[in-house]
Order: C-alpha cells, then structure tokens, then sequence
C-alpha cells in the first residue's frame, strides 16, 4: 500500500500516482454505499426471504436453503461492512442474556465485566479503551433494564436491543464491535505462542493484532472467532451456506466451542455464513 | 457531548496529568489542540532522537482528527521539512502502516506521535517517498545519508 514516487529532497516530483488516503478514502465510499442499503442489524426474516434471492440462480444453495428453512425459524442480516462477524455475535451474545434466565444474563455479564482485566493484563492504554468498554456493557444494560421491570415478551426485549444496536448512526454497536475486536486481540497475544505458528503472514503478534484483529471493518477469519469464543467461554455454530455438493449437498456446522467445562456454558449462537459475511441464524426451539 | 470529543479530552486530560512525568524522557515535546474551541486540530512538536542524526532539530506537526476517530485514524504531517525516506520532503506526508492499513483503536494521539518519533530513527526505505533519502540507505551509504539529514536538520529545524 505504498505509492513510490519520485520526490527529489528539493520536492520535485517526477511523477504522480495515488495516494494511500486516496485508496483508503475510495474504500470507505464503497463501505458507505453498502451501508445506506442495510442497517447495522436488520429485523428477523424468514429463510424464505433468503430463498427468492437465489431463487433464479444456483440451485445447490437453494436446496441447502430449502433444508435450513426446516431447522431454523429465520434470520437476521447484519451489514457487510466487515465487522459483520463482531457485531453479529455482539447481538446475539447480548440477545442470549436478554432472553434466557437470570443466570445466563448474570453469567454474560460477569464475562464481559471481566474482559476489562483481561485487556489490561495485555497491557493495553486504558485511556484509549474504556469508552469503548463502558458503551459495550451500557448497551446490554440499557435493554437488561427493562427486561426485570415487567413481563416484557423476549421479542420485545430484541427489538430494543436491536434499537439500541442502530440508533445514533451505531455509535453503541460500533464500540461493542471495536471492544470485542480488542478482547479477541488481547487472548491472541496472551497465547501468541500457541496461535502465532499458524498465521502464515505474521511477523508478530502484535503486527498481525493490529492490522488484522483492531482495525475497524478489517474482515474476520477463523482464528477471530477462535479467539473471541475462547476469552468469552461461549460456543459459536457456524452454519455454511456455500456452493459446495460435498457432504451430499448438506449444510456443514463448524462448531467453536471456548467453553471449559460443561457448568460454565451459555447458550450457544447460531451465525449463517456465506461466502465473506456472518448473518445470525434462529433455531426453531428457541424464542 | 459526541464520542470522538469525550475521547480526545480525555486523551487531553491524560497527557495534562503526566506532562510533568514525561516531558523528559520523552521525543514529545508538545501535543495540544491548536484552540480551546477545536478540539479536531491538535498539534506536536517532537525533538529529533538522541543519537539520531535528527539531533538537536525540533520538528512541528499538524494533526487532523476525523469525526469517527479512533475508528479511523488521524491525518498527521509534518510542518517543519524532514528529510527521511518515509516523508514526502514537499508536503510532510508521512509513511507509516499505523497511519493508514494497521491504525488500530487502541492507539492514543499521543502513543501515534511516540510512533512517528520512532518512526525518525527507524527508516523503512523499502516504501519510500522520498526517494533519493532512501537510496543512499538502500547502497549502503550511512555516511552520506546521515550527512544529508544533519544538512536538512540544520537547514529547517533548528531555528
């Protein structure tokens, strides 16, 4: 991402190409297109929606999709803007607490609280991080509020979160996002030794955090949600929606699961992937 | 009060605090917003690394904080002419990852500062823009390159 031009040290230049603001400025116009056209966090679909999309095209994704349809109650999209991973599973982590018994919200709120440890063992500038801490945990508690005042239905409760997810342009969903970034980033460099052999590219940890983990809408791999699974102690099913026959035609569920043991669990969240993005799937058991 | 101004006072607030402990050892001499009533335009003035052949200059910088800071990182140049292999000589365009691909959250304006200071002493003439700088490193040529910085030093940073 370097322009090489020729600059002489009296400043003049032999030639002129494009700037790395100027390639960074053009990619932040194509993330602002795609997000005029979804919201951050969209509301609960049906698959069939899902289905009249592929509908005149390949017909292996829509056999797979026929098959979900029976399995899961819907869906809801999240926008591509490379954080769909982080803030689906913000969502549905937080959605979880909101909709399951007082346990599981006490239990996802002791493991949020103790992430903020876990970012200073690493040795991270508090200064720069703990607004982004305290949005995170004011947004599960903005909608953990009114879930102990009444009988507030489980729907009702996720269209508040899901309120408090896009209103004031994301600002909230975006700090969970860049939170949840950090907390991934910090278990990677806690045991960089046991993650630092895989990553081909990486020179350090500490490079390989920065550029591919931190940075905002920096799209997320395996080793993401390996690492967020594992700080948080929760269990993510990775549902694939892709091309592949293999497997007779079915969909494939990779399971991450960062619990330690049975006891400590918390529900596990369902994401739809497709090629390049993360949606969240609803089993029909649940809500 | 918006994110990005709640964050850069208290980033304000933090370097008020440890001005005392830090002026010192550190490059930074000076990080403020340029006016009270702005807190997007800030700027520095670092001392060019002991040992360096930046010694002794004293280089101001502009920094531009955009309205979705830290989700995107500052635009910072360098006021005073630097001669390095990773600043453009005429405009003070700085070449470094932090400031574009690899700006993380986590970084303060005062740690990106503490990076270009770095940055001074550590060239990386392999993505030059000033290219005649980064040739002489690249033949080896130590001596002529640390002449020509001291020259430039000279020249517009020790007024």
């Amino acid at each position: 991402m370097t322009s090489e031009q020729q600059t002489t040290p009296t400043g003049k230049e032999a030639s002129v190409d494009v700037s790395d603001e100027q390639i960074l400025a053009f990619e932040q116009e194509v993330k602002d297109a795609e997000a005029r056209e979804r919201p951050l966090i969209g509301e609960l679909e049906p698959l069939s929606a899902l289905y009249s999309e592929y509908e005149r095209g390949s017909p292996v994704f829509c056999e797979k999709i026929k098959a979900l349809d029976r399995e899961y109650q819907g869906f809801r999209r999240c926008r591509g803007d490379g954080n769909c991973f982080f803030r689906a599973f913000a969502f549905a982590w937080f959605e979880s607490a909101l909709s399951g018994d007082d346990t599981t919200l006490e239990r996802i709120r002791q493991r949020l609280t103790a992430t903020k440890q876990q970012l200073l063992d690493v040795g991270f500038d508090w200064v720069a991080l703990e607004d982004f801490y305290d949005m995170t945990v004011e947004l599960l508690e903005m909608v953990a509020r009114q879930r102990g005042q009444t009988l507030t239905e489980a729907a009702t409760l996720s269209n508040e979160l899901r309120l408090g997810f896009v209103s004031e342009q994301g600002v909230y969903s975006n700090a969970a996002v860049v939170h949840l970034r950090m907390v991934a980033s910090a278990y990677l460099r806690a045991h960089a030794d046991d993650y630092l052999p895989f990553l081909e590219l990486a020179t350090s940890m500490d490079q390989y955090c920065a550029q591919h983990v931190e940075a905002f809408g920096r799209e997320s791999e395996e080793i993401h949600i390996i690492a967020l699974t594992k700080a948080l102690r929760s269990i993510v099913n990775v549902v694939y929606l892709d091309g592949s026959t293999a497997n007779d035609g079915r969909v494939s569920v990779h399971p991450f699961d960062g619990t330690e043991n049975a006891t400590d669990a918390t529900p596990a969240i369902t994401l739809l992937y497709r090629p390049g993005h993360y949606d969240i799937l609803y089993n029909r058991t649940a809500a | 009060m918006d994110a990005v101004s709640r964050r850069l006072l208290k980033e304000l607030q933090d370097l008020q605090r440890d001005r005392a402990s830090s002026a010192a050892t550190s490059e930074l001499e000076e990080l403020a917003p340029m006016d009270d009533a702005d807190l997007l335009s800030w700027k520095a003035t670092m001392r060019g690394p002991e040992g360096s052949p930046y010694e002794g200059g004293r280089f101001h910088l502009t920094i531009q904080v955009p309205s979705n800071y830290p989700l995107q990182p500052p635009k910072i140049e360098f006021v005073t002419r630097v001669c390095h292999p990773n600043v453009r000589f005429a405009t003070g365009e700085i070449c470094l990852d932090i400031l574009k691909t690899a700006w993380s959250p986590a970084w303060t304006l005062r740690s990106t500062c503490l990076a270009i200071a770095l940055l001074l002493n550590h060239p990386e003439p392999s993505s030059p823009l000033n290219v005649d700088a980064a040739n002489l490193l690249r033949c080896g040529d130590q001596l002529g390159y640390e002449s020509l910085v001291r020259m430039y030093t000279r020249i517009y940073a020790m007024q």
